[in-house]
């Protein structure tokens, strides 16, 4: 329903009296027990409500104006106007019945759409919807027709009726149909179509009971019954087909036996059959005669058949009485037959060589195999035999022959060849040829050759005296071949004679194309097509600019295989059939061989994968060993100016001391990534045996780590973040701090005009060190360029891989006061930390050739710094470097400002 | 042919169930028509012919099958537990020299008694059987043509001999027995159903055979 008409629409129209006279009224409207739902209230309603019509009816629908509007509104029936959507009706179609009503009337309700509305022209011009009504037009259902109903089995017990029927035009309307359908005293379930309007399922059938059925369908306009459709449901089954279908073949060569399963039993219904029957590749289907097999039966001998020949064959069965549906045919099942004897010899002529001399004959002897239907199965063998017949007291000669020609070597004379083809179940007539000892001319005139479509008319005028059967003698004249001489029989009645040869060549395509092969597929021409008996098929291919290749294939076959091709290269490739009488090609057919062979990508693929992953995982088993190194290159350690705090720089020349260790000495070359910080400081007591503390601790650590790299600080060994010395923080230098911790700023004095603070400051940073800061010319001069350069903060690469990774050290002889065990002790400590097994001798042997340093400069990361090393060379605080790392860095290296 | 719900068929106005053994008695009524009279043509004759055989050929069958599905003893001693001495069956005293109609309504009683026994064991075997799927969907079509055979003979009973009415026995209910008595009830009636079908075949052939 479409309602509208609220009680401020009507506020609206009282607008022009008060808005009190609004208020009031929307109040009595509201609280009116009348209204509807309790808070609208409508004007008026339409009736019919919601009709649905027929179409091409007449139609009338009257609007009803309420009471309480009319007091109120101030509005009657003649305000009211009709529209159907937005679209305004005629008022010729208006009627106004009294003055609360109002009718419309539509004499074709083909003009009506939804909604109707009835509205009011309020005060004259404003438009208010009263009421409206959806309209349903359509039409009443038609009476089903051609209602039809069959019944398929589906399986040995289940049957289900199918009915369909016609359901007539489209009514525009909601439409059930029902499938229904009675014995005399009982009416069966409905069945309801699903999504279709005109077919249904029933599965609830019983044969041998007269069924009534019938359609009905049904919609708001009406209803409409189909005719009835009175019958029993076993009169319309489509039955399965007959099961397992099995041929054998018969004691004879023209009988093959089928035997099969009926689904049906022979108690609900007996069945008559259809056989039919082919020839294996041939289209066309033989029938046994119906009347053969109009009775129930499991099997059936199937007679006149061509021996040795395979057929197909397909049952299918329907009731017996013929009312009802055929089933499918059954798949189709082949059989042989068995052989029989050839039923005919072989067409035999002969060509006769006296070139030699006139005396001695070359006969060659051709015949031509028998066709399928001639030979009745395989022939094994020719037997030939020749007798002279100008000398009959001469032996007759046999040779057994396996293949279609024979050649001998007799002298002139007159000879009877016969012939006889062998199968294994005997021999075939035999064929005979007279070889006259003169050979006269065949008195054949007008010999005349006529092109008829693919073949060649030969023509002639027969002789007057009787002639048995006539040889014709062609070859091909090419400049390209010999004469080879073909030859064809036509019996003697006919005049002339088509050469034929097959209408079309095989049509060969690939099956399966390889680097070096491609299998070749084709089928067999039809009969039609042979014209005659295919001798043998010829597969041409080549390459675009090479030379054809040629390979024979026996006639039976469907399937070649083409060997040493070359590898991704496009071939065309083409066949040729032949019978005796011609031969034909057919379409080219290219194709391109594969680039690689099966396997032979993932032959390659596979190792180069293999290859790279070792390579890889030696890459990172090289990486992970030479960690130390590759860190040192890529990430060396870069002080961090901003965050130092020297106050001083002690620009002590480190010289080549001598260090006492009690196993090594270390050559100051062989030290990396040493930043030693010498600085002066006022308080030489301040470097105590505590401070040195860390160091025994380290050396007990000796023990066990050694061995061991130390990571980022461990590649350097004065930069080394196993230790930090302090006079102030001994915790600090007790740590053994990551890799963040690149080295450590000790400042004990000020830093020229600065107040000195002794200050133990660490550096977080992990800025990496410029190649220049760990070349090996930096200390390529030892201690001795540096300590003329005063210098007192250096940095040492490796000048070789062997050194690289040497633990460096170095020493100022100011703080050998301290605990000297200790300090040799860390020593060997740091060497043996930062050293991989394979430096063990080079460490050696520096510690053979290098003096060792007596001056302590550690190395330890948290580098500990002694006043005392100040002592020989100390720079003045005008003396040293502006910069905080000047001396050692070069090429561009870092230049902290 | 697929299932239909087990049990007696209402055979409206036509029968009068009563619970005492009688005779096959019929009701001569002349003048009013059949029910489903476009229903009942000459073909009937034949259909019911053709159900009698149908039903004759698969009582074996049936019978074998159920006895295999009952399990032990019934496979092995149905002789003794099957034995119809002690259960109620429709008597069937006629022969191939009886009158036509007397054979008709004894026809009658017997497939409509038949009809509600199987639709009894149908239901037993649901509740007892239920994944014998092959003897339930026997059970169902042997039913199923019981029907149809009910409504073919009431057919040419009306037609023929404007009998629309029929006393019909039907056997005990199966209901609230033991399991045991079900499956012997229902072996009881099919060995019966077995033997009676079998003379009812012989019996009915000469009389529904085309004339």
């Amino acid at each position: 329903m479409y309602l509208s008409l609220f009680t401020e629409i009507m506020c609206s129209m009282f607008s022009r009296w008060n808005w009190v006279a609004c208020g009031f009224y929307l109040v009595l409207n509201i609280c009116s027990p009348d209204a509807s739902g309790g808070l609208v209230q409508s004007c008026g309603h339409i009736i019919p409500e919601s009709p649905v019509l027929a179409l091409g009816s007449n139609f009338t629908a009257l609007c009803i104006l309420n009471e309480s509007c009319l007091d109120f509104g101030n509005i009657y029936a003649s305000q009211i106007i009709w529209k159907i959507k937005n679209k305004l009706v005629p008022k010729e179609q208006y009627r106004e019945i009294n003055r609360t009503v109002s009718s419309v009337t539509f004499n074709d309700t083909s003009s009506l759409a939804t909604p109707l509305t009835c509205n009011i022209l309020a005060d004259g011009q404003i438009e208010q919807n009263i009421y409206g009504i959806t309209v349903t037009v359509g039409l009443a259902p038609e009476k089903p027709k051609n209602l039809s109903c069959i019944v398929h089995q589906e399986s040995v017990l289940t049957y289900v009726m199918n009915c369909t029927w016609n359901p007539g035009r489209h009514t525009f309307l909601d439409t059930q149909f029902r499938l229904r359908h009675s014995w005399p005293e009982e009416i069966f379930p409905d069945c309801i179509p699903k999504d279709v309007n005109n077919s249904c399922t029933i599965t609830d059938i019983q044969f041998f009971v007269n069924t009534e059925i019938w359609v009905e369908a049904t919609n708001a306009l009406g209803k409409a019954e189909s005719d009835p459709l009175v019958v029993d449901p076993i009169d319309i089954v489509k039955p399965l087909s007959p099961q397992n279908v099995s041929v054998s073949s018969g004691v004879l060569p023209t009988v093959l036996q089928l035997c099969w399963v009926n689904w049906i039993s022979d108690a609900v219904m007996m069945l008559k059959f259809n056989i039919r029957y082919r020839i294996v590749g041939e289209t066309n289907w033989m029938e046994v005669p119906s009347e053969d097999t109009a009775s129930t039966r499991t099997s059936f001998i199937v007679q006149g058949l061509r021996p040795y020949t395979e057929y197909a064959f397909s049952i299918r069965c329907m009731k017996e009485d013929g009312v009802g549906y055929w089933s499918d045919w059954s798949e189709e099942k082949t059989g042989m037959t068995t052989e029989a004897q050839p039923s005919k010899g072989p067409p035999i002529w002969r060509i006769i060589d006296t070139s030699h001399s006139p005396a001695f004959w070359t006969v060659h002897l051709l015949w031509k195999a028998l066709k399928p239907f001639e030979a009745n199965g395989v022939i094994l063998q020719y037997e030939v035999t020749i007798r002279d017949k100008s000398s009959p007291s001469s032996p007759v000669k046999k040779y057994n022959v396996t293949s279609t020609n024979h050649t001998l070597q007799l002298r002139e004379g007159t000879y009877e060849v016969t012939l006889v083809a062998r199968n294994s179940v005997g021999s075939s007539p035999p064929s005979v040829l007279l070889i006259p000892a003169s050979n006269s001319k065949a008195p054949v005139k007008n010999l005349r050759t006529l092109p008829k479509h693919d073949k060649l008319w030969v023509g002639w005028t027969a002789p007057n005296s009787y002639v048995l059967k006539y040889v014709i003698e062609w070859c091909l004249v090419s400049s390209s071949s010999d004469c080879i001489i073909e030859w064809q029989i036509a019996l003697g009645g006919v005049q002339g004679v088509d050469l034929k040869g097959p209408s079309k060549g095989p049509t060969v395509q690939t099956k399966k194309v390889g680097k070096a092969e491609a299998v070749l597929t084709w089928n067999h021409l039809t009969v039609e097509e042979q014209n005659g008996f295919i001798r043998n098929y010829t597969i041409l291919y080549k390459t675009i600019d090479g030379n054809e290749t040629v390979v024979t294939v026996d006639p039976s076959k469907t399937e070649y295989t083409l060997s040493s091709l070359t590898s991704d290269t496009l071939y065309t490739v083409r066949m040729m059939a032949s019978t005796d009488n011609g031969s034909r090609t057919g379409p080219d057919f290219t194709f391109t061989t594969q680039k690689f062979g099966k396997g032979e990508i993932e032959a390659i693929v596979v190792p180069v994968c293999l290859a790279f992953l070792l390579i890889v995982l030696l890459g990172v088993l090289f990486c992970f060993n030479k960690r130390d190194l590759i860190k040192k290159h890529i990430w060396p350690i870069v002080p961090d100016p901003s965050k130092s705090n020297i106050a001083q720089w002690s620009p002590q020349v480190p010289a080549k001391h001598n260090f006492s260790s009690k196993d090594q000495t270390y050559p100051e070359g062989s030290f990396t990534d040493v930043s030693v910080v010498e600085i002066e400081a006022d308080d030489k007591k301040s470097f105590s045996e505590q401070d040195l503390k860390p160091f025994d601790l380290l050396k007990k650590e000796k023990s066990t780590s050694e061995g061991h790299s130390s990571g980022i600080g461990g590649s350097s060994c004065m930069s080394s973040p196993r230790q930090s010395v302090s006079d102030s923080d001994e915790g600090d230098t007790t740590q053994n701090t990551s890799s963040t911790v690149q080295y450590s700023t000790v400042v004990l004095n000020g830093y020229r005009d600065q107040t000195p603070v002794q200050v133990f400051s660490r550096s977080e940073s992990t800025q990496p060190l410029l190649d220049s800061e760990e070349r090996s010319e930096d200390h390529a001069g030892g201690a001795d360029s540096t300590a003329q350069r005063q210098q007192y903060f250096r940095q040492n690469g490796g000048q070789d891989e062997t050194n690289t990774d040497r633990p460096c050290f170095e020493r100022t002889k100011q703080i050998t006061h301290a605990n000297e065990g200790d300090l040799v002790g860390f020593v060997q400590l740091q060497i043996s930390g930062q050293s991989s097994q394979p430096l063990g001798l080079g460490m050696e042997k520096n510690t053979q050739e290098a003096a060792v340093s007596n001056v302590l400069q550690t190395c330890t990361e948290g580098q500990t710094v002694r006043p005392e090393t100040v002592e020989e060379n100390p720079l003045s605080v005008d003396e040293m470097p502006k910069s905080y790392l000047p001396q050692t860095v070069r090429q561009g290296g870092y230049m902290p400002q | 042919m697929k299932f239909v719900p087990a049990g007696v068929v209402p055979f409206v106005a036509l029968l009068l169930l009563q619970r005492r053994p009688v005779a096959g008695r019929a009701l001569l009524l002349s003048g009013s028509g059949c029910p489903g009279h476009g229903l009942c043509r000459s073909n009937v004759q034949e259909q019911t012919r053709r159900q009698v055989a149908l039903l004759n050929a698969t009582a074996q069958e049936l019978f074998s099958l159920y006895l295999k599905c009952q399990g032990e003893p019934f496979s092995s001693e149905s002789d003794k537990l099957c034995n119809p001495a002690g259960i109620f069956f429709p008597a069937f005293r006629v022969n191939r020299t009886s009158e036509r109609k007397e054979v008709m309504v004894a026809m009658y009683k017997l497939f409509a008694f038949l009809n509600a026994s199987l639709g009894n064991i149908t239901r037993d075997q649901e509740e007892l059987n239920p994944m014998a799927k092959e003897l339930l969907e026997r059970l169902h079509n042997t039913t199923k043509t019981t029907r149809g055979l009910i409504s073919n003979l009431t057919c040419l009973l009306c037609k023929n001999y404007n009998i629309f009415q029929v006393d019909v026995r039907y056997g005990d209910s199966s209901k609230g027995k033991s399991a045991f008595k079900k499956k012997q009830q229902g072996c009881q009636v099919l060995r019966k159903y077995v033997q009676v079908i079998g003379l009812a075949a012989r019996v009915l052939l000469p009389h529904l055979s085309p004339s």
